[in-house]
């Protein structure tokens, strides 16, 4: 295949990225097996759809960040603690910290471009020590994400009990959504309850239910206020922080990208406790970091040539129509990164400009109602009327967290749970349990 | 050391016991992981139960915005002497001043025993993360910054630089303890009092045993799942012991804690990365023996059943290890807090 042409394909797929991945709560994952299906009607070779594909997630990990900074703008009368980026968003520094997190997803880029020469060798070869101990890596992962989260606060001048009573609420909710999540995903996974013809949009209406609807449901009642924002001209931000921030969120990256079911927020949990990151700026520039070996590393993984190395949502499903097997397919896709992922920036800049001077106009609830709509629509379309009952189970379960205060992250048990007992052999037990059919 | 440091230190831990690493591998076992949640157990146990359940005298709740340090160090001095005067303990709850959503002013408590003196001293805000906007403490007055007060009772205080930091989220608990012949200032009573005790991991190992067995399990399985339960345990006490609270390591017998051996602190980023990191290359090297086709490291000696690669252990383990401890070395300031220094400067001389 001709070096350009996979670059075209790659610079057209970050914009359309870009594009989608403005949406707030629109996940790339759940967009892209559109394209695979329609790819073939355009005409579209499937090695230059895989290429396209890698545009895609390669907009999503840098665009993402407007979503996160600009649409999920938190009511702060709710939360003891806020996330770092939503914090600067009410303090009118969302550009800033937009940028910040471009900066740390240029971080994560070039050091993905920089090692590609050497995770070719080294990918694989961890892969085939990691395989074997993936159930209890898992097990232990999603434990420590369990066991991890503390009372932030307890209140003032209350009796012990009413100080346990308020801790626990919290961490109750944490355990409650866990547990819901660990059954909601495994009746999904082995229920067989989602139609056959939706086989590549299987886990998408738990996704959107749990992560996006939920959001949105909570952006519609609380309303949130975002003041008038400040164009920043220089970031709040050390070559200290860049690297320190960077270096978490990209080890953290890179092992989510290796271990099934992980995401860059877990591996960036994990990594930032571990170098005892707390700094606001440090942690927004993980976030970047992280994301965007996560994505776009785990997605890259499957041009590594020879080795199939199948990693992600969205690899899964491209797998099914092109596994590339050249070196040259693997370094454009080097270049694509490095090419894309500027390109990304640049949009993100611009984006966000426009944002940051005109998201105070922006009726929160309103926008959140029509992307509901959008969302159910592509649910309904995808997945049929099975796949929007899912959807609203897990947005039911998604709101916990968000009502109780909790980790979000418990809600990722919806995935790693079920293949943590595929992994281990006891899925079976487990569906007997449950009373489904093996 | 961290829970993060914790968890995976365990698990590190518990992959070097005989048979553990077979069993995860072809039982598709989760004995590890039994492990590494014991690893973090005894700081689950006080910060979810202990800490919320412990008896608290008094509350100091500093007035918002700005507190009245006076009063504050005042009152302190005075729950200092009751205790002394009254012999009984009394444990307070220090509680927090939030200014924003994401935001906290820092003040400080300096206990002097040497001049009997309570110095209460405003500090500039904070965000969660520790970044601090000094010019937050201009706006108060001067006089208004620094409040003392004096007390009669003998007291003894020895922890760190005698001060007191009261920053984000609840606040510490602090009990005044009287003995003989002075007033103890214990800092968090409730931690390390009963979870960082040997005789309570026996307990609950045993609990662990009679599990798995009761389970159904083999009497040598739920043997090895105790002994992962009491290796994760006590690697967790052990290495907290490496700081400066310590802990009380035979509770019920000990009713209080033993001093740490003061070697690093809990939340030094490079001693815990540098166990982090040992950690995590054990954990690879135990599963890279496990696998049907391992990496053949360089260096690769046989000792009986044992195989150690001198690349592996000095390249990937140790070389990493140094560096990140000449880092901190050249970089680790502990407890570093500019402004404070500046204002008890003659105080922390004389310590």
């Amino acid at each position: 295949m001709d070096v350009l042409i996979g670059l075209l394909f790659v610079i057209l797929g970050v914009i359309v990225g870009a594009l989608v991945s403005i949406l707030p709560s629109v996940h790339i994952y759940n967009i892209a097996p559109i394209f695979i299906l329609i790819a073939p009607s355009l005409g579209i070779p499937s090695s230059c759809l895989l290429f396209f594909l890698l545009g895609n997630v390669i907009g999503f990990a840098v665009i993402n960040a407007i979503s996160t900074i600009f649409f999920s703008a938190p009511d702060d009368t709710t939360f003891i603690v806020l996330l770092p980026a939503q914090t600067m968003l009410i303090n009118g520094r969302g550009f800033e910290a937009a940028i910040m997190m471009g900066a740390g997803a240029l971080i994560g880029a070039s050091v993905l471009v920089a090692l590609s020469p050497l995770l070719v060798l080294i990918i694989p070869v961890v892969l085939r020590v990691v395989n074997p101990h993936l159930h209890w890596i898992l097990a232990l992962f999603l434990f420590y994400i369990l066991f991890s989260e503390f009372p932030k606060d307890f209140g003032i001048g209350k009796s012990k009990w009413a100080r346990f009573k308020a801790a626990w609420r919290t961490l109750a909710a944490g355990y409650l959504t866990f547990i819901l999540a660990s059954v909601y995903g495994f009746i999904i996974m082995y229920g067989n309850i989602m139609p056959v013809e939706s086989a590549y949009f299987g886990m998408l209406p738990a996704f959107i239910g749990l992560f996006a609807i939920s959001s949105l449901i909570m952006n519609i009642f609380s309303r949130p206020k975002v003041p008038k924002q400040n164009i920043q001209r220089s970031l709040d931000a050390t070559k200290l922080d860049l690297i320190k921030g960077g270096l978490a969120g990209i080890s953290g990256g890179l092992f989510a990208a290796i271990v099934p079911a992980l995401t860059g927020g877990m591996g960036s949990i994990i990594a930032g406790q571990a170098t005892g990151q707390r700094d606001e700026a440090q942690f927004i520039i993980s976030i970047g970091a992280s994301r965007f070996v996560y994505y776009v590393g785990a997605f890259f993984f499957l041009f590594m040539p020879g080795f199939s190395i199948v990693r992600g949502g969205l690899a899964n499903i491209a797998a099914t129509v092109y596994i590339p097997q050249r070196y040259s397919e693997y370094f454009v896709a080097v270049a694509g990164i490095a090419i894309g992922s500027v390109l990304a920036f640049g949009i993100l800049v611009l984006i966000s400009y426009f944002l940051a001077n005109n998201i105070h106009r922006v009726r929160y609830d309103y926008l959140s109602i029509a992307i509901i709509i959008l969302l159910s629509v592509i649910v309904y379309s995808t997945t049929g009327l099975m796949g929007l009952f899912v959807m609203v189970v897990g947005t039911a379960i998604g709101l916990i967290p968000l009502i109780y205060g909790s980790r979000r992250l418990h809600c990722m048990a919806v995935i790693i749970f079920p293949l943590m007992l595929s992994m281990a052999g006891l899925a079976d037990e487990f569906a007997l349990l449950l009373g489904l059919p093996i | 050391m961290r829970g993060v440091t914790h968890y995976f230190l365990a698990a590190a831990l518990v992959s070097l016991i005989p048979f553990v690493m077979q069993l995860s591998v072809y039982e598709k076992a989760f004995i590890i992981v039994v492990g590494a949640v014991a690893g973090i157990l005894p700081d689950f146990i006080d910060f979810k139960i202990v800490r919320l359940l412990w008896p608290i005298d008094e509350e100091i709740i500093p007035e918002w915005p700005i507190p009245d340090t006076k009063a504050i160090a005042k009152r302190i001095a005075d729950i200092i002497d009751r205790a002394w005067n009254e012999k009984r303990t009394i444990t307070i709850q220090i509680h927090t001043i939030k200014t924003g959503p994401n935001t906290w002013r820092r003040w400080y408590i300096h206990l002097d025993p040497d001049k009997k003196k309570v110095s209460v001293i405003i500090g500039p805000i904070q965000t969660f993360g520790g970044r601090l906007f000094m010019s937050t403490v201009e706006e108060i007055l001067s006089e208004k910054r620094m409040g003392e007060a004096y007390f009669s009772a003998p007291l003894k205080y020895d922890y760190k630089n005698r001060t007191i930091e009261v920053s984000i989220l609840a606040g510490p608990t602090i009990a005044f303890k009287p003995s003989k012949d002075h007033v103890e200032v214990v800092f968090l009573p409730w931690h390390r009092y009963m979870s960082h005790s040997f005789i309570l991991m026996f307990l609950l190992a045993s609990v662990v045993f009679l599990s798995i067995w009761g389970m159904g399990f083999s009497l040598f399985a739920s043997a090895l799942y105790s002994a992962a339960f009491m290796v994760g345990y006590a690697s967790h006490i052990l290495s907290d012991h490496l700081g400066h609270m310590g802990s009380n390591l035979f509770w019920p017998i000990t009713k209080s804690r033993t001093p740490g051996l003061k070697l690093t602190e809990s939340a030094d980023p490079y001693s815990n990365f540098a166990v982090f990191w040992l950690s995590i290359t054990t954990l690879f090297w135990q599963m890279n023996a496990y696998v049907p086709e391992p990496i053949v490291f360089p260096w690769t000696l046989k000792l009986g059943a044992i195989a150690i690669s001198v690349f592996y252990v000095v390249i990937i383990m140790i070389l990493p290890t140094l560096l990140i401890l000449i880092l901190r070395h050249k970089y680790w300031r502990p407890s570093s807090d500019p402004y404070l220094e500046n204002l008890l400067r003659e105080e922390l001389l004389q310590i």
